[in-house]
């Protein structure tokens, strides 16, 4: 790799064999260099699932209080997705730490949604009106697919 | 498929015994009972039978097999005598009024046209039934005859839409046990629901475009309506941040006052037998410190809480210790039982039905059966007569019930909108989603600019302790199977009994004994298993309600009380009070399904206080209420349609929407409580209720009634009806500040007999537009607090006093 190619910036001259952003970022990607980009998205992902955990849960008046984790572990994930973003040094340390905990954080909602469906009336008897009535049974996983990026992010090599 | 005569349904193909396999095992019992081969009769006569079988068949027009059995099920309710228990002051018992009016419908018969009413001709028959619908309210047969009318159409139209085969005809969800309904809302149907083929309002031929104000939709009775809540930014980071204070508060803190949600089964079972098992047993010779009678909303809390200060505490309910699994069905018909069923009278130019809507029997009261509104009463309330010239005030203020109001409102769950009337507050649970009649409601008043907010409903949104989430199947108000709807029996009898306390069931309290000297209570006289005996007690607490509070201090009269215990000043019994509850209902093109749901879902306290362009004083407050089918056709009923025409409204039944009003009726004193001549099955008095309203009060009815059509128009009714009817008790031993005012102080301590409590609603000076059972709770609260506080020892009896 050329070492021109490490230079950031918009204004970064031109490396003979990828003129384009695209292609960078393409030559990027094709050599496992996308743990900023990944922590960025982690970032995001992390906010967005939490403000919609936020409204789910609230609908459900935050019954049991764990019920507030993952909407306190999104900002958490956030801000650690935009330190890795902006260090490397926190991309392989606060970036993995958080996301193993949302990405555990998810585990332990599957559990609690599943034990949720459980408990309604006629629990797994009427596994399909209560599936569907119940706690959403999938949606914690998606929680832990946003560790699971985050934690993807961390093993990543760093763009140039 | 099988429907009433197999006529041409409107939900073709819709059967609602193929989800039998769905429903819980006590409810298929009662309901697929209806279905099988019914008994002989046991009650009428052969004579009776002849005329009862054609009388039936012309009040629902059931002229074709297979017909429900209607005989068979009316003459079982009677020979096991499952009425109402009440019974109007000019009436006979049902029973007997049964034989005579089908005695007397024969005299008819024979006096006009010379032979037996079951040998004339169906349109000689029909007149003359016809006949009795339109004497009216004169006298037929030595009895009124709206009141006769009133007794065929409420048995038969109850035996008919109990019947599965009538569900199938109007297209009725049936039990909804343990399933529940997963799509709730306007023209939306389960999987399994059938669409109603003829959509068309069969009475206006309507098929008018929902959404759009029905033609001549006038606001009548909503015009120039006062203040609506206050908006804006300021309100809403309110709102938001005392939402947010509730769902972030750590749950241990309720579960450190009160664990009773914590010590329910986390199975499918709904009560722990063990709590019952383990219970602490007292023998009657202890003395006690508390006797409580009656396990209700005042009762029940009251026991938890001195169980919880270290009080020996034992109270007796006159009814059983519900097992909500094997004791409550998914059936309107088949919970009676949950009603006091013992004889009363009522009497009065506005006579009060009792029963379903304003008694309850059992460890958990009428809160078992109670629809779960737990609205907080209006600061203003606590002195309606300095503020508006009317009523009473009370000996405390709002503010003294302010923090008892949020901790229950905690221990329940009260789930519901940030509430802005009144003393606005947030609820600690979200509020639930709105089936179809809230929906309408919404529309409504959201067309007339009338304020409109989702709550507050005891019913849990959510997990609480180990409560389950509702599953929005309707029946609250024959007990909830799920654990969701608060009542005592889940949210304080737990608590209490792993505290100590002793809820000793099917118990009847005789009466109150006092000392020799008649100055302080010793005890109470109850009937267990036949026999009488007597609990030593350091002190007592009566909450038996408006009717059998007055009646139990009543008939504990003695030496010192010769006109009934604390009734030196002929007050006990008094200024017993009902809400006017009119309830309007709207028909619209759109399916409704109005049994999807709960039916306490949406309220509006726009109209409660005082409006000063109003020639009435004080309001009513405004609630979505959904009548099941045996209360729909007692709506239809009420409109003097039978026959055909009850048929036909009740083919529409999934169309329609309903609106109920609570509207606060004035504190009379001749509107009381007093001992009948009648006598009980155990030798005592009966309680006689005379009701008569005031002219503000038919003024606020009637203004409740307009403005709920108004809404119901708006939100593109074709047509509206209206019924009268009256909910909630409250009064009757009325707190006051002294004396020669009331019964007992604010501590709810009567002032004649130191030791002797009034914790129900039967303490309640005024009653406000709001339901009655949270602020019933929070004076309990409150008073326990005071009464824990007061050093135990004030109270105990001199030392070996004689009884």
């Amino acid at each position: 790799m050329s070492l021109l190619a490490r230079r950031r910036g918009r204004a970064a001259r031109p490396a003979a064999p990828a003129p384009y952003v695209l292609d960078r970022m393409v030559r990027n990607v094709r050599h496992g260099r996308f743990e900023r980009t990944l922590s960025l998205l982690t970032a995001a992902g992390s906010l967005v699932t939490a403000a919609e955990i936020y409204l789910e849960h609230d609908r459900a008046s935050f019954g049991n209080r764990v019920m507030w984790w993952p909407v306190l572990l999104g900002p958490v994930g956030a801000a650690a997705g935009v330190a890795g973003f902006a260090s490397e040094r926190m991309a392989k340390t606060a970036l993995p730490v958080a996301s193993a905990a949302i990405a555990a954080n998810g585990l332990q909602g599957t559990y609690l949604h599943v034990r949720g469906i459980a408990q309604k009336p006629g629990g797994w008897s009427m596994a399909r009106c209560n599936i569907e009535l119940g706690p959403p049974l999938f949606a914690p996983l998606l929680v832990t697919m946003v560790g699971g990026m985050g934690l993807l992010a961390a093993l990543l090599r760093r763009e140039r | 498929m099988t429907t009433p005569g197999r006529h041409n349904p409107r939900f073709t193909g819709y059967d609602v015994l193929a989800r039998a396999g769905t429903w819980d095992a006590a409810t298929s019992g009662v309901v697929l009972s209806r279905t099988a081969v019914q008994p002989g009769l046991r009650f009428f006569t052969l004579a009776e039978e002849a005329t009862a079988r054609p009388l039936f068949d012309h009040l629902l027009a059931q002229w074709d097999e297979p017909r429900v059995p209607v005989l068979q099920m009316v003459d079982a309710r009677l020979a096991e005598m499952q009425t109402d228990g009440w019974r109007f002051a000019d009436m006979p018992e049902d029973d007997e009024a049964w034989r005579r009016s089908l005695a007397g419908l024969d005299d008819d018969a024979r006096a006009l046209h010379g032979a037996p009413f079951g040998g004339l001709a169906r349109e000689r028959q029909a007149a003359l039934v016809r006949a009795v619908r339109d004497t009216g309210s004169a006298r037929w047969h030595g009895m009124p005859a709206g009141h006769v009318w009133g007794l065929w159409t409420r048995y038969t139209a109850t035996a008919f839409y109990s019947h599965p085969w009538a569900w199938n005809e109007i297209g009725f969800g049936g039990p909804a046990y343990p399933r529940g309904y997963v799509r709730l809302g306007l023209g939306l149907r389960e999987p399994w629901e059938v669409a109603d083929q003829h959509p068309v309002d069969p009475v206006t031929d309507s098929g008018q475009a929902v959404g759009s104000r029905s033609a001549g939709a006038e606001r009548v009775g909503t015009a120039g309506h006062r203040a609506a809540p206050p908006r804006g930014l300021a309100a809403a980071a309110r709102a938001a941040a005392g939402t947010l204070r509730l769902t972030t508060a750590p749950t241990g803190r309720i579960r450190d006052r009160n664990a009773s949600a914590w010590l329910l089964p986390r199975d499918d079972r709904r009560f722990d037998r063990s709590l019952i098992d383990g219970m602490r047993r007292h023998e009657d010779d202890d003395e006690v410190d508390l006797v409580v009678i009656g396990c209700g909303a005042g009762g029940a809390t009251l026991t938890q809480r001195m169980a919880r200060h270290g009080w020996s505490v034992v109270c007796l309910e006159a009814g059983p210790f519900w097992n909500p699994d094997t004791d409550w069905v998914s059936d309107e018909a088949g919970s009676h039982h949950l009603y006091w069923t013992e004889p009363r009278v009522v009497s009065g130019t506005d006579p009060v039905p009792l029963g379903a809507n304003n008694s309850g029997r059992g460890v958990g009261g009428s809160t078992t059966h109670f629809a779960g509104y737990a609205p907080r009463f209006h600061p203003s309330d606590f002195a309606t007569l300095s503020g508006d010239g009317v009523g009473a005030d009370w000996p405390l203020r709002y503010a003294d019930l302010r923090a008892s109001y949020e901790r229950l409102e905690q221990e329940l769950p009260v789930a519901g909108q940030y509430w802005p009337w009144g003393d606005p507050h947030p609820y600690p649970h979200a509020p639930h989603p709105v089936g179809g009649n809230g929906e309408v409601f919404l529309r409504g008043a959201a067309a007339l600019g009338i304020g409109a907010r989702v709550g507050p409903v005891a019913i849990t949104n959510g997990r609480f302790g180990n409560r389950p989430h509702c599953v929005y199947r309707g029946f609250c108000l024959q007990g909830c199977k799920v654990n969701a709807k608060a009542s005592t029996l889940i949210t304080h009898v737990p608590d209490a009994l792993a505290h100590g306390a002793e809820i000793r069931a099917d118990c009847m309290v005789t009466g109150i004994e006092l000392d020799a000297q008649g100055r302080l209570a010793t005890g109470v006289r109850y009937l267990r298993e036949g026999r009488e005996r007597f609990q030593r007690a350091r002190a007592v607490a009566v909450a038996g309600y408006s009717v059998e509070t007055p009646r139990l201090l009543l008939n504990s009269a003695c030496r010192r009380f010769p006109e009934g215990l604390c009734n030196d000043f002929d007050l006990v019994g008094r200024y017993v009070m009902v809400q006017g509850a009119p309830q309007t209902s709207g028909r619209f093109a759109e399916e409704v399904r109005a049994y999807k749901a709960p039916p306490p879902e949406v309220s509006s306290e726009d109209f409660y206080e005082t409006d000063p362009a109003k020639p009435y004083k004080r309001g009513f407050s405004l609630q979505t209420v959904s009548p099941l089918p045996v209360v729909w056709a007692e709506h239809v009923a009420a409109q003097g349609h039978w026959g055909e025409d009850l048929r036909t409204y009740m083919r529409d039944y999934v169309h329609w929407a309903t609106l109920g009003a609570l509207c606060e009726l004035l504190p009379l004193p001749d509107n009381r409580v007093t001992l009948s001549q009648e006598k009980d099955r155990y030798g005592l008095p009966v309680a006689h209720f005379s009701y008569s309203q005031c002219d503000n009060d038919r003024m606020l009815i009637r203004a409740a009634q307009t403005v709920m059509e108004d809404v119901l128009r708006a939100a593109g009714a074709t047509e509206v009806i209206t019924i009268n009817r009256y909910a909630h008790l409250v009064g009757g031993c009325r707190m006051a500040a002294g004396p020669g005012s009331g019964v007992v102080d604010a501590d709810l301590r009567t002032f004649a007999v130191p030791n002797l409590l009034v914790t129900d609603g039967s303490v309640l000076p005024t009653q406000g537009s709001a339901n009655p059972a949270l602020t019933i709770m929070a004076l309990v609260d409150r008073a326990a607090a005071r009464l824990a506080a007061g050093a135990r020892s004030g109270l105990r009896a001199p030392a070996g006093a004689p009884r």
